[in-house]
């Protein structure tokens, strides 16, 4: 037990990788997508995928943690079933916190007016706000 | 009293290649062995194989009387410090403090010594450092975590000789501080050859050599002086190699050899010289090769 919190301890000494590079990676993309949104709006608003970039850091995250966190693990003595185990540990947690959190960033969206269902369909015209909509 | 580490007709094969074929031996408890062999010798993986890195196709292998594939109780008992270990990105003063929460006995004192002895920087990182310092990372790691069973697979790669000798020093007094086991896979064998009390030998997946250091130091001594007179003395012995210089001769033949030999060669004015652990393995691996062939 006390090695499988090694383990996660281990990946967020590089808090790097797991939680500023994510959230940093989707301000930006979102800072983007806004000025964006400023200098050429379009009548139905923008449909982004902004929030992808985050998955996919993270994804990308849990590759290098296989090539290079997991020789080291086993230098210092973990089973490969125990760095499995402590790792997936560590990203389901991350996975409830950072959900919570892009649900309340959602909230905070939906607040604003901004980021409905895009209009995929002639029944719902109107429903779409003015030029300059971003959407997450 | 457990042996550490036992092999019993142990194998590994990849496909149509044996790494390791039928290999046997103990290692007790607080010895240094070095597991000494060419390259290819099937070294790396018979440590992998303690390690639980890698399972053997045959045989078995016990780790303090256990399996250690998987066996969290028994791979937290070791460190396994290899040539060119992968780091992830890391300072390496964090590498070094993530390592200490996996040792019961970590030592930061030492950690913190040994930094400073081969002048590794702190802040920096590990991706960044020269090949020589990354592998003196791996040895500070490896002699601070203090683990019960310590295996190091040529793990000066890069290092200076004079690194190299701090490597020895401070694995010998940290040895004699804190008694643990040592297993020392190394190609430079006279480097270490005071260090080591017991030897394991491997050429191409087999033990050609499981003795202790002392009994194996003594093993072979060559023979020089006039050619007739050396040919005389050697006369009955196995004979391991032989070289003529104009009416000089060099003959290296198996000990031992007893008070009346050693009077009997001063008489004759020759001159004994004990080969060195070295020498002595280059000829058991090229004797293999002979009976091999044969």
């Amino acid at each position: 037990m006390k090695t499988l919190v090694n383990v996660a301890r281990y990946h967020l000494v590089d808090r790097m990788t797991y939680a500023a590079l994510p959230w940093g990676i989707l301000a930006f993309t979102f800072v983007v997508n806004v000025v964006i949104a400023a200098l050429a709006p379009t009548p139905k608003g923008y449909y982004t995928g902004a929030v992808a970039s985050f998955y996919f850091v993270l994804l990308a995250a849990g590759a290098v943690s296989l090539t290079r966190g997991l020789p080291f693990g086993m230098m210092l003595g973990v089973s490969r079933r125990t760095y499995y185990l402590g790792t997936t540990a560590l990203v389901v947690s991350l996975a409830v916190i950072y959900s919570l959190a892009l649900a309340i960033l959602a909230v905070v969206e939906g607040a604003t007016g901004a980021g409905e269902t895009p209009c995929t369909s002639s029944a719902c015209r109107g429903c779409c706000k003015g030029p300059g909509t971003s959407r997450g | 009293m457990i042996p550490t580490i036992s092999a019993t007709g142990l194998g590994r094969r990849y496909r149509d290649e044996v790494a390791l074929d039928n290999i046997s031996f103990v290692i007790e408890p607080g010895s240094v062995t070095g597991l000494l062999g060419r390259n290819g010798a099937g070294k790396t993986t018979l440590m992998r194989i303690i390690t639980g890195q890698e399972f053997p196709t045959s045989g078995e292998i016990r780790v303090f009387g256990e399996h250690p594939a998987e066996n969290d109780p028994v791979l937290r008992r070791m460190i396994f410090v290899r040539e060119e270990q992968n780091y992830p990105d890391l300072r390496v003063e964090a590498a070094i403090r993530v390592a200490s929460w996996f040792y019961p006995n970590w030592n930061d004192e030492l950690a913190t010594q040994l930094l400073a002895d081969f002048g590794l920087p702190r802040r920096r990182r590990i991706r960044k450092l020269s090949r020589g310092m990354r592998s003196a990372v791996g040895i500070v790691i490896g002699l601070a975590a203090r683990a019960e069973l310590t295996l190091f697979d040529e793990p000066y790669a890069g290092l200076d000789p004079a690194a190299r000798q701090l490597f020895y020093d401070r694995l010998l007094t940290e040895i004699s501080e804190y008694p643990r086991t040592v297993l020392l896979s190394t190609h430079l064998v006279d480097e270490v050859a005071d260090l080591l009390e017991h030897i394991v030998m491997l050429d191409k997946g087999r033990v050609v050599l499981d003795a202790p250091a002392d009994e194996v130091r003594g093993k072979a001594v060559t023979v020089s002086g006039q050619a007739s007179v050396v040919e005389e003395f050697v006369a009955g012995r196995a004979i391991w190699h032989r070289q003529r210089l104009g009416g000089r001769a060099a003959v290296t033949v198996p000990g031992p050899f007893d008070d009346v030999a050693l009077a009997r060669a001063r008489a004759m004015h020759l001159c004994l010289e004990p080969l060195s652990l070295q020498q002595l393995l280059v000829h058991a691996s090229s004797k293999e090769q002979e009976k091999v062939s044969a």
